[in-house]
């Protein structure tokens, strides 16, 4: 029975301090799903027994199957905090007077590295993590990449150590060890957490610590849970101690000594780890008691640790009795409940210091104060972070974050894409909200408005956004910054209908499929080709699935996985390239060179931008490369799409009527950069010098007919005079394993021209990580090579991590590079064969 | 006749370079004399001319028969000897050598235009004209040896055998009993392609039900490419090359052009401003076309821009820097949709109605429409346009991006009038928006600060010659 109702839930959501707004984030497969389940079941959603078996957030049919999370899944739960657990909470922000009850949106995320755009959807509406660790296989690379992620959306962290029924039964750690395990993870996260967050910035201190509660230990498939304040709790009366202080007691280096009734701090002969003692050895008696059917003692415990056993359960043993008993004891909801509701911020707390992370107008305007109050009487501002298929096919909820302000079913909204500006007509919208609704895993309920500080559905805007956008009622609201994802979408499959006629259905599934997920990309390519690109195999591999089966339902033909190259230029054009205009009265001249090593990545990363203020842009450039400050200046343009990692630099002196072709030689340039001149594919970290220019006196004789299509021609001759080149993209990989498989590992790489650059054993585990760089174009069918050459040990986690030159001169016939060109050309219709400079090429 | 499509572009000015380096629009084969000009075709237009009493007569070549085309002259005048018959050559036509160049003829005063190769067969109503095609040798004994291969295919199907334009001679009902012979089939049709006005080729589509053989004789080239395009349902698809004496399968590329084509399609529908391009003066209801296009994109909320300037080339299409695709309203044998010189996608009108008709939207054509005729209404693939049925929301395949409808909601808050009456200084200029946006562009030509410069005070200049002023 669901122990709570919508009106309840709606109550809650005016007080704002009451809410916490969290995702759940973790490596694949330490447990999200099944732990979210414990708090699934204590708001009563599903009955307790089938906690961590149900997966209420994997909604899925496929994700039931692979027991994989594939999409984010947002539910509201209900929950009322206990009166001596609430003076916990210090910060006046953090509850409201007489108010016991709390409101928890949580997002439950996916842990495999192909659907971390999920991930950062989710954090993005959220204020706290939960960030999940399998205790036997420690802080992994996923886990890291999140908690990078959260720290830079500025969301708190908490800790959960996950799996330990595993720990305990299989692998029979002893209580010291288990400790050590334990104070290691604390630590390695406390490291990640360190590195990217700055303790005097606005978060403050985010470190998470066992003696303050913000880490819970147990296991989620059992239902079991607990942090040092329970059994501070449960001890305080007998050592009479506070609460709080016996919690530092019982972490870290304070032992105790049985028989001088003294605590030390450090280990000595006669003395014992608290954490050991008073936790842990509790716990393993239990278990060692009922996993060997020792009958009396299981008694003597049960009434020791305060447990009662329900009479059904009395016939139970072995492990469905240990369940029984741990979740009796120590319920992981109850545990998990109070380490949110402790420890993750409210959205008052938290807006303030997201505000400016959040919004990309100036910080002083109504829009930016109501955020920053969480103020719901604000104008109205909401991101949406993602599209929920509903089941209407083709529509979608819009889901997102209310930050200011209210919004309500019938509410007119401005509705901006990621593509508007203020005061511009461009991706914005003026439409009514049709229906506010509330999450709840596979169910929405309706709601008549959602106040700010919550998350909530849209019905009726999903036709007006692609993927992501911010509603506002304010009229000079400036757009929520769009989220940056930590993975590209790098592998692409080529699709078509089996019958040519369902083309139509094809297309209108491609834009199905678009919306659906926040980082797939559906392209139709100039040859033709309708393009899915994802960022992995698997990412696609679903994406694949959803497209045949849900948005277009037509049965499709796919091509294999292929990458998308880049070209690029490896030296200075060894000659000035001129080009004249068709009328012959305008000559260009220009050269192409390499950018420094760095400043793709940068402009990529958006250390430099088209946007930057002139001077500090040159200045910038002048310093970390070494550019001429005054040629720094007269960049033109970034291309392709006018923010691109190329650009066209003025070197010219006292040129007449050179303004005037400006538009003209930037359009030919965008061209020209979008389309290169070896396989038509986008250009990459090249710069063109334009050196010279002369000019026809009239300027009918020097429009855009003249020079746009001269400068085109210039800029291929100068990219064919800098010795040419191609790029791939290539993958980060980690991949764990035992020490045996180590040597398998080595072998696929090589015949996959990956190399290995770190290799490093995971302390007190047998397990070696191995970091190798992949290209993506040999990564197809990597994890299952992998698996066969190292029995199934070894589990690769790829990402996108940069661009690299393929070795070889693409004109060279006998080349790799060469292939690569002529394969491309051939897919794309084009005529095969080498560019010819002399077409380009004008003598003056 | 030069194609623009291909090659190095050429404006108005261009140097001998360029004219040399020009690829033309050749046929994969030459033609020599004999070919077009027997005695056949001596008869057939020394008879029309004396028949219809024609005075000024002009011969249409395109740019591969030029060689012979003062031979052709010399020879007709000849031919005609006692009456005074003027001969005029047209070449280098403005659109495309398929079309007859009635302004052409026109300049020349001419009553009657005899139109050699290549012919698309546009109606033409000014001037009446003779088409006069090549009459290219083809052995019918080898034709049918090779035809035999396929009469266990042919059994229980329909067989369409289309004959191009060198080889309509041969089209006889004698040919007609040889072939049903070699090839066995259930039903045949003999066809001339393209269609004269009197035999057209509406019989072809008789029995739908059978499956289709086409055998093409002629050769794998633009004509075939139209002809394969334009035919409904998937078939079977046989060329018989003429000049190799040699047969093979094609695949019908209906499908897989079409698809190719969505890219554009696409990129139209993605377009703020269009500029339709008229590049036919001859062809029957191009106006009608216009119109229909106009008011389709109006109801978008797409600019349009008519535009004409005589053959296209990159050069002078780039010079429309904020039109963002550009529908070219031609005859249907031009062709030019496919070149890379262009700063901008050209889509013919058929992809253009499928971009702006939402009729097109979920409805795949059986068939690549290249007649635009074809569209109108009473036309083969004529869909209605329902205003209605526009999708407010929709998602661009190419950029990712939304594109939208008119943004009604909004649109009070935007400039108000199209025809806006700007009153500066004591000049009175007309501002029309002609669908072309300037605010992106960086250079808005010279800013005349008109009553912000103080007016300059009249000095005294300087006096003499350069080399030495007088008073210095």
């Amino acid at each position: 029975m669901v122990n709570f109702t919508v009106d309840e839930i709606r109550g809650l959501m005016d007080k704002k301090r009451n809410i916490r707004n969290m995702s759940v984030i973790a490596h694949v497969d330490h447990g999200k799903s099944t732990l979210t389940d414990s708090l699934v079941s204590k708001a009563g959603i599903i009955a307790g027994a089938k906690a961590g078996e149900t997966r209420f957030t994997d909604t899925r049919k496929d994700e039931q199957e692979r027991c994989i999370t594939i999409k984010s899944t947002a539910i509201s739960m209900y929950f009322e905090v206990e009166d001596k657990d609430l003076v916990f909470i210090t910060h006046p922000d953090q509850r409201e007077k007489e108010c016991k009850g709390f409101l928890i949106n949580l997002i439950d995320s996916p842990g495999h590295v192909d659907f971390s755009s999920e991930v950062t959807a989710a954090l993005r509406v959220t204020d706290g993590a939960l960030v999940v660790v399998d205790c036997v296989s420690g802080v992994c690379v996923q886990t890291e990449t999140v908690l990078r992620q959260a720290i830079a959306e500025r969301i708190k962290p908490i800790l959960f150590m996950n799996k330990m029924d595993r720990a305990l039964l299989e692998l029979q750690l002893d209580a010291e060890e288990l400790y050590q395990t334990f104070q290691r993870i604390v630590e390695n996260v406390n490291v990640i957490i360190a590195t990217y967050n700055d303790d005097g910035g606005p978060m403050g201190e985010v470190r998470v610590d066992p003696s303050k509660g913000s880490v819970g230990f147990g296991s989620g498939l059992h239902g079991w849970a607990f942090t040092l304040k329970q059994f501070s709790e449960m001890y305080s009366e007998k050592f009479k101690i506070d609460v709080v202080k016996l919690m530092n007691r019982l972490w870290g280096e304070n032992f105790f000594n049985a028989k001088t009734k003294k605590w030390q701090k450090q280990k000595e002969v006669d003395n014992k780890r608290s954490f050991c003692m008073y936790i842990l050895d509790p716990i393993y008696k239990v278990f060692d008691a009922i996993m060997n059917y020792k009958k009396e003692e299981i008694g003597i415990l049960l009434e020791k640790i305060g447990v009662t056993l329900k009479h059904e359960d009395k016939d139970k043993d072995g492990k469905v009795l240990l369940k029984t008993v741990m979740r009796t004891w120590l319920p992981a909801g109850e545990a998990l409940l109070q380490m949110i509701a402790i420890h993750l911020p409210s959205p008052v707390v938290a807006q303030k210091y997201r505000m400016e992370m959040l919004y990309e107008g100036p910080h002083d305007d109504e829009a930016a104060v109501a955020v920053k109050n969480c103020d719901p009487d604000g104008p109205l501002m909401m991101y949406i972070s993602k599209m929920v298929p509903t089941s209407d096919k083709g529509r979608f909820y819009a889901f997102g974050r209310v930050f200011a302000g209210k919004v309500a079913t019938g509410q007119k909204c401005r509705i901006m894409g990621p593509n508007y500006t203020p005061g511009k007509k461009e991706d914005l919208y003026e439409k009514a909200i049709q229906r506010t609704i509330l999450m709840m895993g596979r169910y929405v309920e309706a709601i008549e408005d959602v106040p700010s500080g919550n998350i909530c559905g849209l019905v009726g805007v999903d036709q007006f956004l692609v993927k992501t956008g911010t509603i506002s009622t304010f009229k000079d609201a400036h757009n929520m910054k769009v989220m940056k994802f930590s993975v590209s979408p790098v592998v692409r499959v080529a699709v078509e209908p089996k019958n040519p006629a369902d083309l139509p259905k094809l297309v209108e599934g491609l834009k199905r499929l678009a919306k659906s997920d926040p980082m797939v990309q559906c392209i139709i390519e100039e040859s033709g080709e309708h393009i899915i690109a994802g960022a992995g195999e698997l990412h696609l591999e679903i994406c694949l699935k959803d497209l045949e089966e849900d948005h277009a339902c037509i049965p499709l033909k796919k091509s294999d996985p292929v990458v998308s190259y880049r070209e690029t230029v490896s030296e200075e054009s060894d000659q000035m390239c001129l080009s004249k205009s068709p009328n012959k009265h305008n000559r260009l001249q220009m050269k192409a060179l390499p950018m420094p090593d760095g400043l793709p990545e940068d402009i990529d990363n958006g250390e430099v931008t088209s946007k930057d203020e002139f001077k500090s842009r040159a200045r910038y450039l002048s310093e970390k490369y070494d550019y001429d400050v005054t040629e720094a200046r007269k960049i033109w343009c970034f291309g392709p799409d006018g923010t691109g990692p190329n650009f066209i630099l003025d070197c010219t002196k006292s040129v007449q009527y050179l303004n005037e072709i400006k538009d003209s030689v930037v359009a030919g340039f965008q061209w020209a950069s979008k389309e290169g001149i070896l396989a038509d594919e986008n250009l990459r970290g090249v710069r063109f010098n334009i050196y010279d220019v002369t000019l026809h006196a009239d300027a009918i004789h020097r429009g855009g007919g003249q020079i746009i299509p001269t400068t085109r021609r210039c800029l291929y001759a100068s990219a064919i005079t800098a010795k040419p080149r191609l790029m791939e993209p290539v993958y980060l990989c980690e991949i764990q394993c035992p020490e045996v498989a180590v040597g398998g590992i080595y072998g696929v790489l090589n015949r996959r021209r990956g190399h290995v650059f770190e290799e490093n054993q995971v302390v007190g585990t047998p397990m070696f990580v191995v970091k190798a760089y992949l290209p993506v174009n040999e990564s197809f069918g990597f994890t299952a090579d992998l698996r066969s050459n190292t029995g199934g040990q070894a589990f690769p986690q790829c990402v996108f991590d940069h661009w690299q030159v393929l070795p070889g001169d693409p004109c060279e016939p006998a080349s790799k590079p060469y292939a690569i060109v002529q394969d491309t050309r051939k897919r794309k219709g084009l005529k095969e064969g080498l560019p010819d400079l002399s077409q380009y090429l004008d003598k003056l | 006749m030069s194609s623009s499509g291909t090659g190095t572009a050429s404006a108005f000015s261009s140097s001998d370079t360029a004219a040399l380096e020009r690829e033309t629009e050749t046929e994969n084969q030459e033609v020599n004399y004999e070919q077009i000009w027997n005695e056949n075709h001596r008869k057939v237009s020394s008879d029309w001319i004396r028949q219809n009493g024609y005075k000024r007569v002009c011969l249409q070549f395109p740019d591969d028969y030029l060689p012979h085309s003062n031979g052709i002259s010399v020879d007709l005048k000849q031919l005609l000897a006692p009456e005074e018959v003027k001969v005029f050559i047209l070449a280098d036509t403005t659109y495309g050598s398929c079309c007859v160049d009635e302004i052409a003829a026109a300049h020349v005063e001419a009553d009657s235009v005899i139109h050699f190769g290549n012919a698309c067969r546009s109606r033409v109503f000014r001037l009446p004209v003779l088409y006069l095609y090549p009459e290219l040798p083809l052995s019918v004994d080898n034709l049918l040896n090779q035809l035999k291969t396929l009469r266990p295919e042919c059994g229980e199907r329909k067989v369409c055998l289309y004959l191009d334009i060198g080889y309509h001679y041969i089209k006889s009902d004698e040919l007609f009993t040889k072939l049903k012979e070699a090839l066995q089939p259930k039903e045949l049709f003999l066809n001339v392609f393209p269609a004269t006005e009197e035999s057209s080729t509406a019989a072809v589509d008789s029995s739908p039900e059978l499956e289709t053989i086409s055998i093409f004789i002629g050769a794998d080239n633009q004509r075939f490419a139209n002809l394969s395009l334009n035919s409904t349902a998937p078939q079977q698809w046989y060329i018989f090359n003429g000049s190799t004496a040699s047969l093979s399968t094609k695949n019908p590329l209906t499908a897989q052009y079409i698809r190719r084509r969505y890219f554009y399609i696409e990129k139209c529908k993605d377009a703020q401003t269009l500029g339709l391009i008229v590049a036919t003066l001859t062809s029957e209801g191009y106006l009608d076309v216009v119109a229909r296009l106009q008011s389709m994109a109006k109801s978008r909320g797409i600019k349009t821009q008519l535009i004409s300037v005589g053959r296209i080339n990159p050069a002078k299409l780039a010079n429309f820097l904020e039109i963002d695709c550009f529908v070219l309203i031609g005859c249907p044998f031009n062709n030019m949709y496919d070149s890379k010189d262009y700063y901008k996608p050209i889509v013919s009108v058929f992809e253009a109605e499928m971009a702006l008709n939402p009729a097109w939207h979920m409805k795949y054509p059986e068939a690549y429409v290249t007649d635009f005729k074809q569209l109108l209404p009473e036309g083969r693939s004529f869909l209605a346009f329902d205003k209605e049925a526009i999708p407010e929301q929709d998602v661009s395949l190419v950029s990712g991006k939304l594109r939208g409808a008119m943004n009604e909601s909004l649109e009070t808050s935007g400039d108000p009038a199209s025809l806006a009456l700007a009153t500066q200084a004591k000049m009175s200029l007309m501002t029309t928006d002609t669908g072309l946006t300037f605010e992106d562009r960086t250079w808005q030509g010279l800013d005349p600060a008109l009553g912000q410069t103080e007016p300059a005070q009249l000095k005294k200049g300087l006096s003499g010659i350069p080399i030495k002023y007088t008073h210095q």
